[in-house]
């Protein structure tokens, strides 16, 4: 009940405390007085959201919202011990992976062998993840760098988020389109880091600015300096920089904890009864249990199989979580060589998995089933890898 | 360098240095610079994935068509990979977002072009390293993408891919036949008159994206040609459309031998100064073997050989004469930069221009350096290098 009707707060980096959601709490009281004989656990609660929202009920998503707190406060406490950041802490994560909850309930199966949290887990530390990766990669790069780096529609995003007017905007945009452009031309070879261009560089940056400007007939003698357009290309650099370090406090939180005190509240609403049509019944809920108990058998047989240095790899990669390159100077092989056999690896154990899914399921084995497999997969090597730890966030508070 | 950190289910590469200088290089005949941009990230692309998609599947081939795929680059971005009837289009993309997948329509709606898988790619423009994010078939993104007519592409958001490379191959062991296909609707062909009209109109470098210039399905129609892209591109290029593509291979441009003669060198090939110290061993060595004179000249390249047991610089070193008879003598050795000896049972072969070895010789233990016999070509021959060590694989492509 509550695992359905309360948020996280955070005060000062760390959680306070939980907040029921009176809405969503009515909701629920609702739903379980239309079904007094459904399940009273968790995943079936999870699946029976996860239907609710493919078939666009009200407020399905907001119960999903408050289900994965928990799970998106884990994957964020996990981030934050991985990689201590100075910049990021337990609540930027927190809300950076919370965020993207509507894109993950929109990739996930509800009918798939996943469950929502296993799916989601996988889903947030991705999202955490990509987002630092795009940060460090805006830190190692040259302001050049960054310019080839962005896309058009992300740098006019960092420039309308500057307060920039439309006409500023298409004259910051056809400048960095002009530089592009060049830059490529002078791109001498075995370059390593990306140069300041030179001043010829320069001038033919300004040159095709010139001819390309919009108001090149009204006002000719309003031609662009390469001085003017390194400043603008600068600006440029500069607003991306913020922008694209994720900005926190932007970004919004769920909007689920919202009173409307309108038509809403009168939940569940009619859909209610098409969902309970492919409701799952407590007989699958127990053959889902019996499949994860098999899943995980399979996986030790499949690990027990590796040959020593493959088991080194996999501890090295999961449990000290060394990257590729640490894994590479650690046993003196090229990264090439560590990323295929990591790969190879995970292909065996992927394959197992997949051949027991063909024989005991009888699912034919399909890219999209695959994707769920690797996610089950690789939740499964964490936890293997790295129980755990078994008190819940709402217990250590 | 640093590589980025990346879920362990996709896959990331380091792009060797030689890889970005001949990309670069090969790049710079485009018409536009979005064009030579677009080559110079699917030649690193290509060069890098194709191998390591080789170890994995030998049969793995680039889909040519006539030269059609490196010319393509002018106007369309995106390769094709063929393993045996299925093809893998790989999509490169120099921005770091990666939050969707872009696939321009080219490779979706023309029967010819249209591929099985679509592999995402984010290629660094520093050039270092690129990452493989994530695949979809063609009828995820033909049924659940969306349109964008702005530029013509279907994109899929990155949640909707699969973000593990590995599925594809366990799709291949365990369902080879996985449908991936959505329907495509008919073109209708273009008659020959029509064809040559907007090959002319096209073929003008001052329109910028030809691919845009024409309603879509008309310009789908035109690149069911086979012929016709590859003309068009070579129009662009201010070349006669009559004339055949220059190789229809990754390196696009061998290195020509003739020219060195003139002092115009590929970057990729230089003095041996700059790259060896005078003073050390290595260039008292290569001198001794055979001291320069004002007639012959001499070029070297470093080769970085990888393996699973071996990480080691090499230097090919290329000597060349101008011969009586207007044929150039060509000698070429290869010594180990780190260390003293070369690793053993390390080979360099020179084969001919249809791949056949025309002559090879193998590093035995202690060897300090290996070399060909010295051979001359007439004008305008091809042969090709090879260094080969159990999987490491380099080879270059020359005419004289």
């Amino acid at each position: 009940m509550d695992l359905f009707s309360t948020f996280l707060q955070f005060e000062d980096d760390r959680v306070s405390r939980w907040v029921t959601d009176s809405q969503l709490r009515r909701s629920m009281n609702g739903v379980l007085a239309q079904m007094p004989d459904a399940p009273s656990t968790e995943s079936f609660w999870a699946t029976y959201w996860s239907k609710g929202w493919h078939a666009q009920t009200a407020l399905a998503a907001s119960h999903l919202a408050a289900y994965l707190q928990e799970t998106c406060y884990w994957v964020a406490q996990k981030a934050v011990s991985r990689a201590p950041s100075s910049q990021f802490k337990l609540p930027d994560y927190f809300q950076i992976a919370i965020a993207a909850l509507p894109k993950i309930l929109r990739g996930f199966d509800p009918d798939g062998i996943a469950t929502l949290k296993t799916f989601a887990t996988t889903a947030f530390s991705n999202v955490i993840r990509d987002a630092l990766r795009q940060r460090r990669e805006i830190d190692v790069s040259s302001d050049w760098g960054v310019l080839l780096k962005i896309s058009r529609k992300r740098l006019r995003e960092a420039l309308q988020h500057a307060g920039f007017s439309t006409e500023a905007i298409d004259r910051y945009l056809l400048a960095w389109v002009c530089f592009e452009a060049v830059y490529i031309q002078m791109k001498p070879a075995k370059m390593r880091q990306l140069q300041r261009p030179d001043p010829a560089t320069w001038d033919e940056i300004a040159r095709l600015y010139n001819c390309d400007r919009p108001d090149q007939r009204s006002a000719p003698e309003a031609d662009c300096t390469p001085a003017v357009l390194e400043k603008w290309l600068l600006d440029c650099v500069k607003h991306a920089r913020t922008y694209l370090y994720p900005a926190v406090a932007s970004l919004n939180a769920p909007q689920a904890g919202q009173e409307t005190g309108e038509l809403q509240d009168q939940v569940p609403d009619d859909r209610a009864d098409s969902l309970l049509a492919p409701l799952i019944t407590e007989e699958e809920l127990a053959e889902r249990q019996a499949q994860q108990s098999q899943v995980s058998a399979v996986l030790t047989n499949a690990l027990a199989q590796l040959d020593e240095q493959a088991n080194t790899m996999m501890q090295f990669y999961y449990r000290e979580r060394l990257t590729q390159q640490q894994i590479a100077a650690q046993l003196g092989i090229p990264q090439y060589t560590v990323s295929r056999r990591l790969s190879k690896i995970r292909e065996a154990l992927l394959l197992a998995l997949a051949k027991w899914g063909q024989e005991t399921l009888h699912i034919s084995t399909t890219s999209n089933v695959l994707k769920h497999m690797s996610t089950v997969l690789e939740e499964w090597l964490e936890g293997y890898y790295r129980p755990a730890p078994h008190d819940s966030a709402k217990e250590s508070l | 360098m640093t590589l980025p950190c990346v879920p362990p289910t996709q896959l990331v590469l380091e792009i060797p240095a030689a890889i970005q200088e001949e990309s670069w290089q090969q790049s710079q005949l485009c018409s536009t610079p979005q064009g030579c941009w677009t080559a110079y990230l699917n030649q690193m692309c290509l060069k890098t994935l194709l191998p390591w998609l080789q170890e994995e599947i030998p049969e793995a081939a680039i889909w040519l068509n006539g030269g059609a795929i490196a010319s393509g680059w002018d106007v369309v971005n995106g390769s094709a990979i063929t393993i045996a009837t299925q093809r893998l289009v790989l999509i490169p993309d120099k921005s770091l977002e990666a939050d969707e997948l872009r696939v321009p329509q080219e490779w979706i709606d023309t029967p010819r072009w249209a591929g099985d898988y679509y592999l995402a790619v984010q290629v660094n423009p520093e050039g270092d390293w690129l990452r493989v994010w994530g695949y979809t078939t063609h009828e995820q993104l033909k049924t659940q993408g969306h349109y964008d007519a702005d530029d013509r592409t279907y994109c899929l958001n990155a949640t909707q891919l699969v973000d593990d490379l590995n599925a594809l191959w366990v799709v291949r062991q365990l369902n080879p036949n996985e449908p991936t296909r959505a329907a495509i609707a008919p073109l209708v062909a273009v008659p020959d008159v029509q064809a040559e009209n907007l090959l002319q109109r096209l073929g003008n470098a001052a329109i910028r994206e030809p691919r845009l210039a024409l309603p879509s399905d008309l310009w789908g129609a035109l690149l069911e040609r086979e012929d016709w892209l590859p003309q068009l591109v070579r129009l662009r290029q201010g070349e006669s459309p009559a004339e055949q593509p220059a190789v229809a291979n990754v390196n696009l441009l061998p290195i020509n031998l003739s020219q060195w003669f003139q002092q115009v060198f590929d970057e990729t090939w230089q003095a041996i100064e700059m790259l060896v110290n005078p003073d050390s061993p290595l260039a008292f060595n290569v001198r001794k073997a055979q001291a320069p004179t004002e007639t012959l000249i001499r070029r070297v390249k470093q080769v970085r050989v990888q393996t699973q047991t071996v990480d080691q610089r090499l230097l090919l070193v290329l000597t060349l004469g101008e011969e009586t008879d207007g044929r150039i003598g060509v000698q070429v050795q290869l010594y180990p930069v780190d260390g003293d000896r070369l690793p053993v049972t390390l080979r360099l072969a020179m084969l001919s221009a249809t791949r056949t070895v025309v002559q090879s010789v193998q590093a035995r233990e202690q060897d300090e350096y290996i070399q060909l016999k010295r051979f001359k070509c007439a004008p305008r021959t091809r042969f090709e290098l090879q260094i080969v060590l159990s999987e490491f694989c380099f080879r270059e492509e020359f005419v004289s």
